[in-house]
């Protein structure tokens, strides 16, 4: 990573061209369209995750601000305003608190017990979202959240719910700005400081490093982030419900494609999920329609085998 | 009204020691996280559900196979897991999430996503009290149960395998230095752990509805009771059963059935920030600094 | 002359332990004051409260006139303190470089390290201070120890601190690199630093400090000159039957 950087971030910038220009020159199957715009926004959800990870946290609990923030959306656009700038400020605010609150509550724990507690810190929104059914309607989730609206520039009307192309600009957008974060949270002086906080937390604080500070709004703003991108998926698919946007799968799949695309090179999570994510759908779930994300378990156990250095989980 | 809940409890108590004791045991003598413990436990249940019902085979014909299948399965973990280096209590925990949602995939291909219910007769056998009934599932749970949890707690106290087990857990290095062989004792663990989640799986079909992405929650379970109880402490472990058992039934029967699922993931949050070196506290030299 | 640091009746426990007992000196400017006592004496984790790592039961810690007691470290580094570890714990995969830089970065003139992050002359030329110069681009864990622990010293530096803590900057090192470690400590001395330090090497610290003090089993046993401590006769008794400094990793 520190020897020749140049070719692998030429590559992600090759493939982001080669994804902007795409879509004008050929014609192109719809569902290739969607399918990518969806790993745009998986990208951006592990570059967020990615944030936490870089202060030397591995959160097994994601699906918690991403189902908060597609569950804010939801609530808002059912009760209050459909404004999208409205709904997903919402998302973003529902994940951000509750990613505020456990990192304050959580702020002496490390490695393992992080771990298990962020995992279990998804049951909490996630029963609640399922049980609570005056408001969330339970089990059965929302259906027909409105989607995307169409914005007038000018003369020109772009329908971001209806034309999936106008999505795929909107998502690319989404992922540049993600980039641009996860960018500076590597090369930075704020970068800095995450890396001295995860090579060692006590030497960074006496040097001066803000420990608790510097942690904490970290991960207030992964889970913000996270939770953007879950309201984003609440007006993209127009339905959510909590077994879905609360998996799992959900919190293990930014842990995978930032583990497969590098942890600590800027552009590393994104371009795992620029391959993987298109991977999986195209290739693998024709394929194998109920069973085809083993390939993300596959991924991690792989990785943990053979590659431990990429996951960056070192003895203290 | 309280006889019921008390025979419910009972037998959930017990049920959730079953699925406890293999976890428990695996991490006492490993240090390793099972985080696909929940997952292996439903795996265990849909073979038995697929076994009564493609052949017809009876619940307890099905048990045998169940302990076998899942044996050879923890055996075959242990392998992969050897490999991992260092932190490994990190890394344990992130390879077994991989590897639960592997399971997780292979399960969903084998049964799809539909909710399976291991089919019973449902009727009371008998009725201790007016108003209470004991039904069939009951008493298999709690025999079942009982038994697994008495045969280990002998091995671990009567013989002298179960002798090595627990130097093993209470210190390992001590252990070594007296000549235990430490890397069979880890094979051992697993193997004793596979039969007990294989015996959990069908009874866990019998009272949950089985589904692939069902089986947080049994790891949940067993990580709450055994940092509740601590490794090796069967009696302790016993009675941190029965009180989450009757803690979840009791938020059950207070906020509605599914309210229940909360409990144990607050007490785990709990239990951690309480105890925040979780299971190894005590064991770890003071911080150098 | 004015003191930089003041304890006063210090205690610290850690469960039902009491590790430090009502410890209280002061550190006037421009002293070396040498913190001595056997193993597990408290040296260290009187070190830790200072710096902020660990809480006090009671007492105080006054620096510069004003008490920072239970501050969090990047506070108390921001105010003045450094500190070197006793088991040195650079950052592993940053290179000596760049450990300094964080100190610089971050230390006591952060606010004006804003926006630009070169600094590299002057992590050039505390490396060339503590002569590992040739070794600023080793990542920290393939440093020797004794680089290790220079490189810590450097780090310190670099926060631009008024008082330096070095725990053990001597142990475990070899006879040379022990005579090396002593001329930094009297560098930094001529340069007007003030310097509390612990360590084994009884000789070093009668060598560098203008004043000891001794603990034992967390409590100040005595306090003065160099001469008058070590040959007090419950500083004898305490060290007797000690293991040889020597042996000490
Ligand atoms: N975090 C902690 N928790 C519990 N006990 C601790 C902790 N840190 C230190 N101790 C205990 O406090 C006592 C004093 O330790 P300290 O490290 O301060 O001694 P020291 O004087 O630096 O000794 P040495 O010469 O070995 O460095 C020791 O008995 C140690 O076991
Ligand atoms: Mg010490």
């Amino acid at each position: 990573m520190k020897k020749k950087p140049i070719p692998s971030f030429l590559i992600f910038w090759a493939v982001i061209l080669v994804l902007a220009l795409w879509p004008l020159v050929t014609a192109h199957p719809q569902w290739v369209c969607r399918v990518f715009t969806m790993a745009f926004l998986y990208a951006t959800v592990a570059m967020a995750w990615n944030l936490t990870a870089l202060s030397g946290l591995i959160s097994l609990g994601h699906a918690a601000y991403f189902g908060l923030g597609a569950y804010g959306a939801a609530l808002m656009d059912h009760y209050g305003s459909g404004n999208p700038a409205v709904t997903l400020t919402t998302a973003a605010l529902a994940a951000g608190v509750y990613g505020a609150v456990c990192a304050a509550v959580f702020r002496n724990l490390r490695g393992a017990t992080f771990a298990l507690v962020s995992l279990a810190a998804v049951e909490i929104p996630k029963v609640i979202a399922d049980n609570w059914e005056s408001v969330t309607y339970g089990s059965l989730g929302f259906v027909g959240i409105r989607p995307l609206p169409l914005v007038h520039m000018g003369r020109v009307t772009v329908d971001f719910g209806g034309d999936l192309t106008a999505q795929y600009y909107a998502l690319l957008v989404v992922l540049l700005a993600g980039t641009w974060v996860h960018f500076k949270a590597i090369h930075s002086r704020w970068g800095w400081a995450l890396r001295s906080i995860r090579e060692d937390e006590q030497a960074a604080g006496v040097l001066g490093v803000p420990v608790y500070p510097v942690r904490w709004s970290v991960m207030t703003l992964s889970a913000l982030l996270t939770g953007l991108c879950g309201g984003l998926y609440a007006h993209l698919h127009g339905f959510v419900e909590p077994p879905v946007v609360f998996s799992t799968h959900l919190s293990a799949m930014p842990l995978v494609l930032s583990i497969l695309g590098g942890r600590f090179r800027w552009f590393g999570p994104a371009l795992g999920a620029l391959v993987l994510y298109p991977l999986d759908q195209l290739v693998l779930h024709p394929v194998l329609p109920a069973g085809h994300a083993a390939v993300y378990g596959l991924v991690i156990v792989a990785s943990v085998l053979f590659f431990p250095k990429g996951l960056g989980l070192r003895k203290k | 009204m309280w006889a019921q809940f008390l025979i419910g409890v009972l037998s959930l108590g017990f049920f959730y020691a079953l699925t406890t004791l293999g976890f428990s045991l695996i991490f006492g003598v490993t240090h390793a996280f099972n985080l696909a413990h929940g997952e292996l436990i439903v795996l265990s249940g849909y073979l038995a559900y697929g076994l009564m019902k493609a052949w017809g085979w009876a619940f307890w014909m099905t048990l045998p196979v169940c302990m076998l299948f899942l044996t050879v399965l923890l055996v075959m973990v242990h392998q992969v897991l050897k490999r991992v280096g260092e932190p490994f209590e990190l890394n344990s925990l992130v390879i077994t999430f991989g590897m639960a949602l592997i399971a997780q995939n292979v399960m969903l291909f084998f049964f799809s996503a539909d909710y399976r219910l291991i089919p019973t007769s449902g009727g009371a056998v008998f009725s201790p009290f007016r108003g209470a009934y004991v039904t069939e599932t009951h008493l298999w749970t709690f025999a079942l149960s009982a038994g697994a949890t008495a045969a280990v707690f002998l091995m671990l106290h009567r013989t002298f395998l179960g002798k090595a087990l627990r130097a093993t857990i209470q210190e390992r290095e001590a252990a070594r230095l007296a000549g235990i062989h430490v890397k069979r004792m880890k094979g051992v663990a697993f193997a004793i752990g596979g039969i007990l989640i294989g015996l959990a799986g069908p009874l866990f079909g019998r009272l949950a509805y089985l589904h692939p992405a069902g089986g947080l929650e049994a790891t949940l379970i067993a990580v709450v009771i055994t940092i509740f109880a601590g490794v090796g402490h069967i009696r302790s472990l016993l009675f941190g059963a029965c009180v989450l058992a009757a803690l979840e039934s009791g938020a059950a029967l207070v906020l509605g059935t599914n309210w229940r699922e909360l409990v144990s993931a607050l007490i785990l949050i709990m239990l951690l920030l309480w105890k925040p070196h979780g299971l190894l506290m005590g064991r770890r030299s003071a911080p150098e600094l | 002359m004015k003191r930089i640091l003041e304890i006063h009746h210090l205690t610290v426990r850690f469960g039902p332990r009491t590790i430090l007992k009502d410890v209280s000196f002061s550190v006037h400017e421009g002293e070396i004051v040498s913190l001595i006592g056997p193993n597990g004496a408290g040296k260290t984790t009187l070190f830790n409260v200072i710096s902020g790592l660990v809480q006090a039961s009671a007492g105080d810690v006054i620096f510069l006139g004003r008490p920072i007691t239970g501050w969090p470290p990047y506070k108390v580094c921001r105010a003045g303190i450094a500190r070197t570890f006793q088991i040195a714990r650079p950052f592993p995969d940053m290179s000596a470089e760049e450990n300094v830089l964080i100190g610089l970065w971050f230390g006591k003139n952060f606010a004006r390290s804003d926006g630009v992050l070169s600094k590299a002359s002057e992590a050039a030329a505390l490396l060339d201070l503590v002569g590992l110069h040739d070794k600023r681009h080793t990542p920290g864990k393939e440093l020797t120890l004794s680089e290790q622990r220079r490189l810590e010293v450097a780090r310190a530096l670099a926060t631009h601190p008024t008082l330096l803590l070095l725990d053990e900057i001597a142990a475990g090192l070899s006879p040379h690199a022990v005579n090396q470690a002593a001329q930094l400590v009297l560098s930094l001395r001529d340069r007007g630093m003030t310097i509390l330090l612990v360590d084994h090497f009884l000789n070093l610290t009668a060598r560098v400090s203008h004043r000891l003090v001794a603990l034992d089993q967390g409590e100040k046993i005595v306090e003065g000159s160099p001469q008058e401590v070590l040959h007090h006769p419950e500083v004898l008794s305490a060290y007797l039957g000690e293991r040889e400094p020597a042996e000490e990793v």
